[in-house]
């Protein structure tokens, strides 16, 4: 499992991540910030078809190791570069991945949750960043595995909107009449 | 017919550059094939400004297949802008003035979707210059209600000619921010030529609790009506439980809250001025959601495309006309 470059002129896994959060650091320093303390002394694995390695923040600045060292991790999230792909492009959401068992994240509740949060910080930050724009479309254009070009994974069922919405209703969360149903924005 | 548009960049010193949006947005409605979508080219933020972005959506959808097409996002730097076309990778739109044409350019091999069409305005163009309040800034528009296209799509490999496609074009632009307080809903009715073409406006904010609905009527005969405010009556009628194709991904995936939005299947549309009246009966087969992330300020904005079949009754200038066509109405949040 190794961070370095798969192949001349290409960045690994462990170099991509840490070029990311780089650039969230320049381009919002105020949510690189947040990331942080979202992410606290927590260390997460990190596994992108057959590259894996482990991240955690040291002294304000992210450290990135090789996969499959001796410290214990505080979650695990393992995917393809076609399912992220697949994500980028709307085909399939995120939900969608993880019960077609194509995205896998393994922590306690606490752990997933930062764990999400941490790439809803970078993810947003990226609307602002033509750098961080710049990274994926890197992402994008580096060979390997395609989209798979259609949605791999069925809708929700009808069944389980309905019993969604009778929850909902019960614990009188529903919206007003008119409205695609979101709030407080 | 001469298209008198262009796109409205701010000027060197305008303060509220940042806030700059241009929107240019054309409707395909194929009537022999049924397939109906959406080519937009959009700029948003001051052009000075590294973050600011230029972005194309090509949104195609095939009755009993689903969507096929994208979104891309640039910098301002990686597109073509000239002062009557936006032009990027994948997605280009170009107005002609003189010739009163749309041209529209989409190549997204990889999403299944490749366009080629040319669009001659059919109808006399209605332009509304006049800023108008929305959110904390403003919007203008400009409207061709029907054009006439020719050329190929090439659509989920199946190759189709545009040559009694209906089309609708329109250009916005204004000052706002995306997360701001504003929303809007439009459609556009478009019957197969020589018939009417509908098309429907409403400023409001995010939670569409303001604003009046105007409801334009264009023939190529050049017969044009228009009814507002109270005159005109939306009734909303159950639910559309396909979930809608997302785009970009990566914004679909920050923002889950809104991955199941209520988006009406059916709409009932009703204008009547005691002299001519409207009734439009809209029924949606699927829709998109295309997530505008502001290059500036944090924020987001839900630009909801619905695709589907209408029928129509209407008195317009005491001759009674029914009929049917395709149609995309929009909500946005």
């Amino acid at each position: 499992m190794s961070i370095e470059r798969a192949t001349a002129g290409e960045r690994g896994l462990g170099e991509y991540v840490s070029a990311l959060v780089a650039a969230l650091g320049r381009a919002d320093p105020a949510a690189f910030a947040r990331m942080r303390r979202v992410v606290g002394g927590r260390r997460a694995r990190i596994r992108l078809d057959d590259e894996e390695v482990e991240i955690r923040f040291v002294d304000g600045a992210l450290a990135v190791e090789p996969g499959g060292g001796a410290s214990p991790v505080d979650g695990a999230g393992s995917t393809d570069r076609a399912t992220v792909l697949d994500l980028m492009d709307g085909r399939v959401e995120v939900g969608d991945a993880i019960s077609a068992g194509r995205l896998d994240v393994v922590a306690d509740v606490d752990a997933v949750a930062a764990m999400f949060a941490a790439i809803e910080i970078l993810i947003d930050a990226s609307s602002r960043s033509p750098e961080l724009q710049a990274l994926a479309r890197e992402f994008r254009e580096r060979p390997g595995p395609e989209p798979t070009g259609g949605r791999t994974a069925p809708p929700r069922p009808a069944e389980v909107a309905a019993r969604e919405h009778a929850l909902l209703a019960r614990l009188d969360l529903l919206p007003d009449a008119e409205g695609p149903g979101h709030r407080g924005r | 017919m001469i298209i008198a548009d262009g796109l409205r960049p701010p000027t060197a010193f305008d303060p509220s550059a940042p806030a700059y949006k241009d929107w240019l947005h054309l409707v395909v409605l194929d009537h022999r094939s049924g397939v109906g979508g959406l080519v937009n080219a959009s700029l948003h933020g001051a052009p000075s400004d590294p973050r600011s972005r230029a972005v194309g959506a090509a949104l195609f959808h095939v009755p009993g297949e689903g969507w096929f097409g994208n979104v891309e996002v640039r910098g301002f730097d990686e597109a073509s802008i000239t002062p009557t076309s936006i032009g990027l990778e994948q997605v280009a739109l170009a107005i002609d003035a003189t010739r009163g044409t749309v041209h529209a350019s989409v190549r997204q091999p990889g999403d299944g979707l490749g366009l080629d069409l040319v669009a001659d305005a059919a109808v006399r163009p209605m332009p509304r210059e006049r800023p108008h309040p929305l959110g904390e800034g403003w919007v203008a528009w400009y409207v061709v209600p029907r054009l006439a296209g020719r050329g190929r799509a090439s659509i989920g490999g199946r190759s189709i000619d545009l040559a009694r496609a209906s089309a609708y074009y329109d250009h916005n632009w204004g000052r706002w921010h995306w997360g701001q307080d504003l929303g809007w809903e439009w459609g556009c009715f478009l019957a197969p030529a020589p018939g009417p073409s509908f098309f429907l406006s409403r400023l409001t904010d995010r939670a569409h609790r303001t604003g009046s609905r105007v409801l334009h009527v264009a023939y190529p005969d050049g017969r044009q009506r228009t009814f507002s405010g109270p005159a005109v009556e939306r009734a909303r009628h159950g639910l559309l439980e396909t979930p809608p194709r997302r785009l970009p991904g990566v914004l679909a995936a920050l923002h889950s809250d809104v991955a199941a939005p209520r988006l009406e299947r059916a709409v009932l549309l009703r204008a009547d001025d005691g002299h001519d009246r409207v009734e439009i009966r809209f029924t949606a087969r699927a829709a998109a959601q295309i997530i505008a992330g502001d290059p500036v300020e944090p924020g987001y904005g839900f630009v909801h495309e619905l695709v589907g079949a209408f029928e129509f009754d209407a008195r317009i200038g005491g001759r009674d006309e029914s009929g049917a066509g395709l149609a995309v109405v929009e909500h946005v949040d």
